[in-house]
């Protein structure tokens, strides 16, 4: 029996949008509805009969290579406190930022011991994702 | 005025603002919703009037000290708990006495965020209970009846993900049991309009033993389930009420004529620790069909924003059996489309798929025990290459990378600015 790759696969587009997948086997037809649409960061959104895949676009996966050690916003938020400045060492999950998004109470946290190098951020700011809010240095802390 | 079920529908300022300017409130009298409003005072009048009620404790003196003294005495786990909350806010469990100070400090500052106020109280927290609640209604002419039971125990951080009505392990008698309560509670408030009664279940059918938890003044999100699973227009039915109609319903006419049940479409990311989610609705397409309904916020090209709580749009099944409704939601599940923003959709089908949940048998820590399981999920990347191969007319190394690494294309490589974050109260 051949292995499945995926030019087995006929897709055909549909008026509304959706695509058809359709494929012969030996065993019969199968068939797959799907959906897949791009965003403005050009990652492609598909929904395969319900299941839902996002496909990062190569420009996409390069931005958001940052410089190591620096905290971004994950989500829009507001600041809401800030436990931190720069000269202070933290531990392992140290909670640095206080982020409110959905009216919901969000805690930024060290992923190691650290020392903060810079604060980007201040109370009442609203913060995009991708947006640097600590900068942590590694090797200053002692272990 | 309807009210709705968001934050303004349980303020009686906004009711006594009504009668004010002359305007019909759709909902109880003013004092009744401050009464209920207040979950010390609402405990209070059901000890008086009979109704068993969780243990707990409300102590006047709202001091750290006095909170300490009275959560030794409710004894642990316990639960701390808003007296002007609800939708789970302002809430924490507490395991242990060595970590309340962080959940009194935590709950009285989410309280005092989003109710003005941070008076707390506390409760014993039942293991393996269930959330079951009683729909009631209540005429201007004496009329109080019950609309009988929702199941409502699929709970994550007391948000209600999946209800469904009636409950697998509700009996004849348990319906007549809890139904006398929550009239029992109704009248003790002199209730008007709709309103649930909230109670916590342990134990299954006649030998169930039940808890009065609280007592909502408005219409709930899942009330779906009860209008399709007894065929009633509770909108309609809260409109006659407001506008002094008699209700011309008999308690014996209460008959469920099937299964309902109902599904929460969040904006969240599950796999994230269900971090709320933002962002545009690129594609929305809704099932149908029979016995499906959706009642939805959103549109195709609606741009979905932090400001607003998560939850996207219901879905509600009806089925002649609990086994159908299970069938029927999961298939309107995967005939849903909503793309641009995460959403709780796989992780709904995977819970509606466990075996516990197929059986019936949960509580109100299931979705919490199963997060893993329900978590998980194994896309088939050969299709879903076929289909982003079409739509772009190229493999984006991106998937080819995926599939060589193994983990799902989902996955954003280099930093990732969710590991950053910690454990998230919601």
């Amino acid at each position: 029996m051949a292995e499945r790759s995926p030019d087995d696969w006929v897709a055909q587009r549909r008026t509304d949008g959706a695509w058809e997948l359709t494929r012969t086997t030996t065993a019969g037809h199968d068939r797959r509805l799907a959906h897949a649409v791009t965003d403005e960061d050009g990652a492609v959104w598909v929904s395969l009969d319900g299941e839902v895949v996002v496909v990062p676009g190569i420009e996409l996966v390069r931005r958001r290579a940052v410089a190591a050690g620096s905290l971004e916003a994950p989500m829009p938020a507001q600041v809401t406190a800030v436990l931190v400045a720069p000269g202070d060492d933290v531990g392992e999950g140290a909670t640095l930022v206080l982020l409110d998004a959905m009216k919901m109470e969000l805690p930024l946290t060290a992923p190691r011991a650290a020392r903060v190098t810079a604060v980007h951020c201040a109370v009442g700011d609203r913060v995009a994702p991708g947006r640097a809010l600590v900068d942590l240095d590694h090797q200053a802390s002692p272990a | 005025i309807h009210p709705g079920y968001g934050f303004l529908s349980e303020r009686a300022e906004l009711a006594a603002a009504c009668v004010d300017a002359g305007l019909t409130f759709i909902g109880p009298p003013a004092e009744v919703i401050a009464r209920m409003g207040s979950k010390l005072e609402a405990r209070r009048l059901m000890e008086a009037a009979g109704v068993p009620c969780v243990p707990g404790a409300r102590p006047a003196d709202q001091s750290i000290d006095a909170l300490r003294a009275a959560a030794a005495e409710v004894g642990y786990p316990l639960l701390v708990k808003a007296s002007a909350g609800g939708g789970g806010k302002g809430m924490r469990t507490v395991d242990a006495p060595e970590t309340l100070d962080l959940a009194l400090g935590a709950a009285r500052r989410e309280a005092e965020a989003a109710f003005g106020d941070g008076t707390l109280y506390l409760e014993r927290r039942l293991l393996r209970a269930r959330h079951i609640e009683v729909q009631v209604i209540a005429d201007a002419h004496g009329a109080v009846l019950h609309l009988a039971e929702r199941e409502c125990s699929l709970q994550r951080r007391h948000q209600k993900v999946i209800e469904e009505a009636p409950s697998p392990i509700v009996s004849p008698l348990l319906r007549r049991r809890l139904g006398a309560a929550a009239v029992a509670a109704a009248r003790a408030a002199d209730y008007r309009n709709a309103g649930t009664i909230e109670f916590l279940v342990e134990g299954e059918d006649d030998e169930a033993r039940f808890y009065f938890l609280e007592m909502n003044t408005r219409l709930q999100v899942e009330h779906p389930v009860t209008e399709l699973a007894l065929g009633l227009d509770l909108v309609h039915l809260q409109l006659d009420v407001a506008a002094g109609l008699a209700l011309g319903l008999r308690q014996d006419e209460v008959v469920p004529r099937g299964h309902a049940l109902e599904c929460r479409i969040y904006a969240e990311s599950p796999e994230r620790d269900f971090l709320p989610q933002a962002g545009p609705v690129l594609r929305y397409r809704e099932p149908s069909g029979p016995g499906v309904r959706v009642d939805s916020g959103i549109r195709e090209g609606d741009e979905i924003t932090p400001d607003f709580d998560p939850l996207l749009a219901k879905l509600i099944v009806l089925a002649p059996s609990r086994a159908l409704a299970l069938a029927r939601a999961r298939q309107a599940l995967a005939d849903l489309v909503l793309l641009g923003l995460h959403t709780n959709v796989g992780y709904l089908r995977r819970a509606l798929a466990h075996p516990d949940v197929q059986r019936g048998a949960f509580h109100t820590g299931w979705l919490a025990e199963h997060h893993d399981e329900l978590t998980m999920s194994t896309p088939d990347l050969d299709d879903l290459a076929a289909v982003v191969a079409a739509a772009q007319r190229r493999l984006p190394a991106a998937l080819q990378r995926s599939r060589a690494s193994a983990a799902p294309p989902s996955v954003v490589e280099a930093a990732d600015p969710w590991t950053a974050l910690g454990a998230w109260r919601g």
